[in-house]
């Protein structure tokens, strides 16, 4: 297992949340997975390039932190993870009547924070 | 653009270099006491450029035969992001090739040869001033 | 007779051929770029070409880590069976996941790079040991993911390797409010430079910037030259903004240009 999908894996401990992985917010190339619900990493990295850019043009200041996608059983969240160097995208799927958002959220700010900067 | 515009052929072997070879950012031609020739620059001081490589190329050409060496073929000068090579193109004059990491030195030695030959070619015309 | 030692028919044959017998082995790939692709027990862990930036590259060119503090990094590292990925972690330089992270990006970068050169010939050696990696990928994940970006490119830009040898300026227009990432490469984009040249100068990968420049390009807010076809002109320059050569009536869309944007082709009136 690589070093990023050992670290993912720890993710997986809180309630609710099936599945992890890390991106290029750029690119789109996955650099690690856990857990059994995926993102589409293209897909997530084109939708908040989308939407970072639309803010950005729309004035609003600094850069886009997250995107919260509610579906009828699942939440997909994708963070922003900015660092030296083309931002990083950490997205988790969460089993709705299980995950606390505001929980996860936090972690995955702790994750970008310890792990990436 | 800054580009130094001389309607000159040797600018045009400059260039050409510089389109062919991946990592080929800026040349300069100088004289061996320092004068500059011609040059396809960006964002470097030609002026200065042609007296620093007259002058390493001097310093090269006596660390080599002090070391037993003879016939100096290039000085490579190489910094965490920059490449620069001083390599002469005949007894009287020299050709100094910016790069950045990424150089294709490969390429460059492959290439190398033909430009000198061509700019020694043109630079044979040149009459004592 | 072994998978590899029958002439495979193109380098990602070749590849799965080396993968099947779990080779270590560094393949020389001749073309413009060239580059070496670095094998352990079949799989990619490294690709080295001019035409993308290495990891080093961008980790010092982006100023993450101090070229100094790097380079005592490496030296240190191999003794005592430490990896540069301990070495850095060690030092407080970059954590494994970032090191991972930062490999993993050159690694599939320089394979796109690769795939932009006309990759007619190669060579198989023994192995060299490419000092900085951190994973290892199968090779038909990295061919996977080359096509996906070549495909991409096609669908924003046009030809890729067009865009590869086209040089990039900046348009003159009223300032607009944009990511710091892109004013950088309108501030790097001077009309003397590829998307290649502007990865080095940025320490950013080629792809991300031929995928900004497209976003760019989008907005008006960089211009360029069809890139002359082949071996560059030797004809004369004339002074003033660069000028190209008309390319024969190609399959792909022309670029688009603003109106009152300066002609494409050379104009023998000059």
């Amino acid at each position: 297992m690589s070093s990023v999908e050992a670290s993912l894996s720890c993710l997986l401990e809180l309630p609710g949340v099936t599945g992890v992985t890390l991106i290029d917010a750029v690119t789109g190339l996955t650099y690690g997975e856990a857990g059994t619900n995926g993102s589409d990493p293209v897909e997530c990295s084109r939708l908040t390039a989308l939407i970072g850019n639309g803010l950005n043009a729309a004035g609003t200041q600094g850069e886009l932190e997250s995107v919260v996608i509610t579906g009828t059983n699942r939440l997909l969240v994708v963070a922003t993870v900015p660092r030296q160097g083309d931002p990083l995208l950490l997205t988790a799927v969460l089993e709705r009547g299980q995950a606390n958002l505001a929980l996860v959220l936090h972690h995955l700010g702790l994750y970008a924070a310890e792990v990436i900067a | 653009m800054p580009e130094i515009h001389q309607p000159e052929p040797l600018v045009e072997v400059l260039t050409a270099l510089r389109e062919g070879v991946m990592g080929v950012s800026e040349t300069v031609i100088s004289t061996v006491d320092g004068l500059l020739v011609a040059a396809d620059v960006d964002a470097v001081h030609a002026e200065s450029i042609a007296a620093l490589s007259a002058a390493t190329h001097s310093l090269a050409h006596r660390m080599a035969h002090e070391a037993g060496g003879t016939g100096l073929r290039d000085v490579t000068t190489r910094s965490a992001d920059r490449h620069v090579v001083v390599l002469a193109i005949n007894d009287r004059a020299l050709l100094t090739i910016l790069g950045d990491d990424g150089l294709d030195l490969i390429r460059l030695q492959h290439d190398i040869h033909t430009t000198l030959a061509h700019l020694a070619k043109i630079l044979k015309g040149d009459t004592p001033a | 007779m072994k998978a590899a030692d029958a002439a495979p028919r193109n380098l990602p044959a070749l590849l799965a051929a080396l993968h099947e017998d779990e080779r270590d082995a560094a393949v020389i790939v001749g073309g413009t770029p060239g580059g070496t692709i670095h094998l352990r027990q079949g799989r990619i862990v490294g690709v080295d070409t001019p035409g993308a930036p290495s990891a080093e590259s961008t980790l010092l060119k982006s100023g993450r880590v101090e070229d100094s503090a790097w380079a005592m990094a490496c030296a240190a590292s191999g003794s005592g069976g430490n990896t540069l990925r301990d070495e850095l972690r060690r030092r407080d330089l970059l954590t494994p996941e970032e090191f991972e992270i930062v490999c993993t990006a050159a690694l599939f970068d320089g394979a796109f790079a690769l795939a932009l050169g006309s990759a007619a010939e190669w060579e198989v050696r023994g192995p060299s040991r490419p000092v900085v990696t951190a994973r290892a990928f199968a090779p038909h994940l990295v061919t996977a993911e080359t096509t996906r970006r070549l495909a991409t490119i096609t669908e924003l830009w046009g030809s890729a390797t067009e865009l590869a040898r086209t040089r990039i300026r900046t348009a003159n227009t009223s300032p607009v409010r944009l990511l710091p990432r892109h004013t950088d490469i309108l501030e790097a984009a001077n009309g003397r430079r590829t998307p290649r040249d502007i990865a080095f100068a940025l320490g950013r990968g080629t792809y991300a910037v031929m995928l900004d420049l497209s976003h760019l390009r989008a907005l008006g807010l960089i211009e360029h030259d069809t890139p002359p076809l082949g071996r560059p002109s030797t004809a004369p320059r004339m002074p003033g903004p660069r000028t190209g050569t008309p390319s024969p009536a190609a399959p792909a869309p022309l670029p688009k240009r603003s109106p009152g944007a300066r002609h494409p082709h050379r104009s023998d009136a000059v």
